[in-house]
C-alpha cells in the first residue's frame, strides 16, 4: 500500500519528499492531464534527480488524449527521460506505448485511460504487453475492485486506485466555457475564476475548467477514502493510492498527507485501533474543508450503477 | 498502402472507390429501410453488450432475419458490442459471439480488450472493428490496433479533416469517420457525469445525456459559490448541434475514406430512409463525375425535413466555436412529419394502402418519398378506413388506410406531411 502524490507546486514537491510517501508524478503541460502543477520538459532531468536523490519513485504522466500534433511531443519527452530514474510512465493512448516500444524506452509503463478499465481481462490485456502498473476505472466501486483484484491472475501487477482529490467526471477537446462567452458577447473574464456548473437538483457544484487539452468537469466533493485503507490492504495484488491536490493548496495538501500517512501507519501496525479510529480520520479530513463549499465523499466506491 | 480512387474512363475521371454508406437500425424495419434506401452495410445493436440499452435491439433471430435481407441486397450488418464491461458482465459473450457468428453477422464494433480478444478467438469470421468509444485521434494508435489483428477502427469525431488525412496516409486499416447524427460533446468513453448524476453508467449503455441539459455557470467567491452570469441571459449548455458533413463529402470521398457513418439507432424510420436516400444520391451522383460535380441545393432542402436539431460541421474543418452548440434551443421537431408507410396498392380501384405513423387528414397536401424515386407531392382527396368506409382523418397509430393514387409505389415508400388543410 503505496501513496502516490500529484504535488501542487514545486516547493511543495520538495515538501513531499521529506515525507515519508512513496512516489510523485509530474509531468509537463501539453502531456500530462490535469496535474496541479507542471514542468516545463527542460527541467524534468534536474526534477527526476531531485526525487531520486530524496529516494521516492518518480510517475511520469504522459496521459493525455494524443492527436497526431502530439506525436513528435511524445517522442521528444520519452528521449528526455529514458535515461533518467523513472519509476514509471503514465499512459492512456496506446500511442504512447508504442513509441516507448519504438524507442527502447526501459522504463516501466503505467496504464491509466481514467474511466475504461474496467473488468479484470482489460487490466490483464495491458499486463500481458509489458505494462506492470494499472490505474483502475475511477467510477469502480469497491466490489468491483475487488473482483478485478481477485481475477487478475499476475498478483505483482501494482493497482493503483485514487483515494484522495476530485475525480475527473468528463474531458472535451472544445472549449466549452470560452464557447459560451462567446455565446453571450461578454467577456470571458471570468474564465480565471473557478467556474462550477450548478446543478440545482441534486444541489451540486461540479468544479469546470479549460486548459490546453479542452475542458475538465471534475467532481463536485473530493473522494477520501482514508477510511477504507483496510480494505486496500487486505487486496492481493500491491496497489499505489493516490493523493491527488488539484484545487488546493500545499499548506491543505500537507495535513492530508500527513493524515494519511498516521492513518496508513494505525491501519498496518494497529489493525483494530485503526478500525475504531477510521471516522475519525475521516471527520479531521472533512474539518480541513470549512469555510469552504466542498467537502468530501467516496466517490464511486459504494455508489454502484445500473444500465 | 491505400487504394486509388479516381481513374480515367472515357476521358472523364470517375471515383472508382466508393465509400461504404453505413447506416444505423434500432429494428428489423429500420434494417430493411435503410438497405432498400442505399445504405451499404448497417449497424444494429443486440440485446447485450451494447451501448444503447434501452433501443428495441435484436434478438439473434432478428439479426440472422435481417442478414438474410442484406444478403440478398448484396448488404452487410455489423452488431454494436461496445460497452466497457465489468467483469459482472462478462459471463455470456463468448456464447453471445458465436451466435454472432452463426448469424451471419460481418463484424462486432467493440471498444472493451476482452470482447476484442474473445471474438477473435472463438467467431475469428466476423471482422472486429474498433468503436469511436475508444476515442482514437492519431495514426500510430491506429496502426497499434492494425498490428492486433483489427480489420477498422472508428475515428474520434473531435479529428479535423487534416489529422483524418494523415491517418490515411500512414496506415492501412480501414478507417469509417461518422458524416451525420447527434454527438457527444465529450471524448467518447471518458465521460461520466451520468454515473455521477443519476448512477446511469454511460459505457454501459445507460447515458442519461446530463451534458444536453442546462446549468447555471457560477463562480467561486471565497467560502460561497455565486451566479456569474445574470438570470436574464441564455444558461450554461454543453449540448452541440449534431454532426451533418453534407457539403464536405465530395472532400470525404477524395480523402480515401473508407466508411461514411450515419449515426441513430434510437432515431425514426423517417430519420434513417431521409438521411440514407440523401447521402446515397449525392456519393453516386459525385462518383459518376467529381469533376462537375455541384451540390443540388434540394439535397440539403431534404436532409432537412428529417432534422430534429440544428446541425454543424464540428471538427472536420477545424475546432467548433460556439455557433457549433445549442444554446436555450431545444426544438426537437422534424421539419416535414412523418405520416406514413406504404403497404401496398389496388390496381384495380387505384387505392394506395398505407400504415399511418402519424395523423393525417382529407386536404393535406403530402410527400411520397422512396429509394430509387424522385419526391411525388399529393393532395389526399379521401380516406378509407380498413373495411372501405370513407373517413374524414388517419387517427389511429399504425392503422391501415387507402387513399385515391395514381400508380404503384416501391415496397417502404414513406409520406410525409407537406401541408396541412
Amino acid at each position: 500500500m503505496e501513496f502516490l502524490i500529484a504535488p501542487c507546486s514545486h516547493e511543495h514537491l520538495l515538501e513531499v519528499l521529506q515525507s515519508s510517501v512513496e512516489a510523485v508524478i509530474i509531468g509537463d503541460a501539453q502531456l500530462s492531464l490535469r496535474l496541479c502543477y507542471t514542468y516545463e520538459l527542460n527541467e524534468l532531468p534536474q526534477v527526476l534527480d531531485l526525487i531520486a536523490k530524496a529516494q521516492k519513485k518518480a510517475y511520469i504522466d504522459v496521459h493525455t488524449m494524443v492527436d497526431n500534433a502530439t506525436l513528435k511531443q511524445v517522442e521528444r519527452i520519452i528521449e528526455t527521460i529514458k535515461f533518467s530514474a523513472v519509476e514509471g510512465i503514465v499512459f492512456s493512448d496506446p500511442a504512447v506505448y508504442q513509441i516507448a516500444l519504438n524507442l527502447g524506452c526501459q522504463q516501466k509503463l503505467v496504464l491509466n485511460t481514467e474511466t475504461t478499465t474496467t473488468n479484470w481481462f482489460s487490466g490483464e490485456y495491458w499486463v500481458n504487453k509489458g505494462v506492470s502498473h494499472i490505474a483502475l476505472a475511477k467510477e469502480l466501486t469497491a466490489d468491483a475492485i475487488t473482483s478485478m483484484d481477485m481475477q487478475m491472475p499476475k498478483k505483482a501487477t501494482i493497482l493503483e486506485i485514487q483515494v484522495f482529490g476530485a475525480l475527473n467526471m468528463f474531458h472535451s477537446r472544445r472549449n466549452l466555457l470560452n464557447n459560451y462567452y462567446n455565446h453571450l458577447e461578454i467577456k470571458s473574464g471570468a474564465l480565471s475564476q473557478t467556474n462550477y456548473l450548478f446543478d440545482p437538483e441534486r444541489n451540486n457544484h461540479y468544479p469546470i475548467f479549460e486548459d490546453a487539452s479542452g475542458t475538465h468537469i471534475m467532481s463536485p466533493r473530493d473522494v477520501c477514502l482514508i477510511d477504507e485503507l483496510a480494505f486496500f490492504e487486505k487486496m492481493e495484488h500491491p496497489t499505489m493510492l493516490k493523493i491527488d491536490g488539484k484545487g488546493h493548496d500545499a499548506l491543505f495538501m500537507n495535513s492530508v498527507i500527513s493524515n494519511f500517512l498516521e492513518a496508513r501507519e494505525m491501519c498496518l501496525l494497529h489493525k483494530t485501533e485503526y478500525e475504531k479510529q477510521g471516522k475519525a480520520f475521516q471527520d479531521k479530513i472533512a474539518k480541513l474543508y470549512q469555510g469552504s463549499h466542498r467537502t468530501i465523499d467516496k466517490g464511486f466506491f459504494y455508489k454502484p450503477t445500473i444500465y | 498502402m491505400r487504394k486509388k480512387i479516381a481513374e480515367i474512363r472515357d476521358g472523364k475521371r470517375v471515383i472508382i472507390k466508393k465509400p461504404e454508406l453505413l447506416a444505423p437500425a434500432g429494428n428489423l424495419e429500420k434494417l430493411k429501410v435503410a438497405i432498400l434506401y442505399g445504405a451499404d452495410a448497417v449497424f444494429i445493436g443486440g440485446k447485450k453488450f451494447g451501448l444503447r440499452s434501452s433501443a428495441d435491439n435484436f434478438s439473434i433471430e432478428e439479426m440472422a432475419e435481417g442478414v438474410q435481407f442484406a444478403k440478398a441486397h448484396n448488404a452487410k450488418i455489423y452488431v454494436t458490442t461496445n460497452i466497457f464491461a465489468h467483469d459482472e458482465d462478462l459471463a455470456d459473450l463468448d456464447a453471445y459471439l458465436i451466435a454472432l457468428e452463426g448469424a451471419g453477422i460481418y463484424g462486432i464494433i467493440v471498444a472493451d480488450p476482452y470482447i476484442i480478444h474473445r471474438c477473435q478467438i472463438v467467431a475469428p469470421l466476423v471482422e472486429v472493428h474498433l468503436s469511436t468509444q475508444q476515442s482514437l485521434l492519431n495514426w500510430q494508435t491506429a496502426s497499434f490496433y492494425e498490428k492486433e489483428g483489427l480489420h477498422r477502427v472508428v475515428l474520434a469525431r473531435e479529428m479535423m479533416k487534416e489529422e483524418i488525412q494523415e491517418v490515411i496516409d500512414k496506415t492501412a486499416i480501414e478507417l469509417e469517420v461518422f458524416i451525420h447524427g447527434a454527438m457527444c460533446i465529450a471524448f467518447s468513453g471518458r465521460c461520466t457525469l451520468s454515473n455521477h448524476m443519476t448512477s446511469r453508467d454511460s459505457n454501459r449503455g445507460g447515458c442519461c445525456q446530463s451534458c444536453r441539459w442546462e446549468y447555471d455557470l457560477v463562480a467561486e467567491s471565497g467560502a460561497e459559490v455565486v451566479k456569474t452570469i445574470a438570470a436574464d441571459l441564455d444558461q450554461f449548455s454543453m449540448s452541440p448541434k449534431d454532426l451533418s458533413l453534407l457539403q464536405s463529402i465530395p472532400e470525404m470521398i477524395e480523402m480515401g475514406i473508407d466508411s461514411f457513418k450515419i449515426e441513430g439507432r434510437m432515431k425514426s424510420i423517417h430519420y434513417v430512409a431521409t438521411t440514407v436516400s440523401v447521402y446515397r444520391k449525392l456519393i453516386d451522383l459525385y462518383c459518376e463525375n467529381p469533376d462537375d460535380f455541384v451540390l443540388d441545393a434540394a439535397l440539403i432542402a431534404e436532409l432537412q425535413k428529417c432534422a430534429n436539431r440544428a446541425t454543424a460541421e464540428s471538427f472536420f474543418h477545424g475546432m467548433p466555436d460556439e455557433k457549433q452548440q445549442l444554446f436555450n434551443s431545444r426544438m426537437e421537431h422534424p421539419t416535414k412529419e412523418f405520416i406514413g408507410i406504404t403497404q401496398g396498392f389496388q390496381k384495380e380501384k387505384n387505392l394506395l394502402k398505407l400504415e399511418q405513423r402519424n395523423f393525417f387528414k382529407k386536404g393535406d397536401t403530402i410527400e411520397f418519398f422512396g429509394p430509387k424515386m424522385e419526391n411525388i407531392s399529393w393532395k389526399v382527396t379521401a380516406i378509407f378506413n380498413a373495411a372501405m368506409e370513407e373517413v374524414d382523418a388517419a387517427r389511429h397509430p399504425q392503422e391501415i388506410v387507402y387513399i385515391p393514387f395514381d400508380r404503384e409505389l416501391p415496397e417502404y415508400t414513406l409520406m410525409r406531411k407537406l401541408e396541412s388543410n
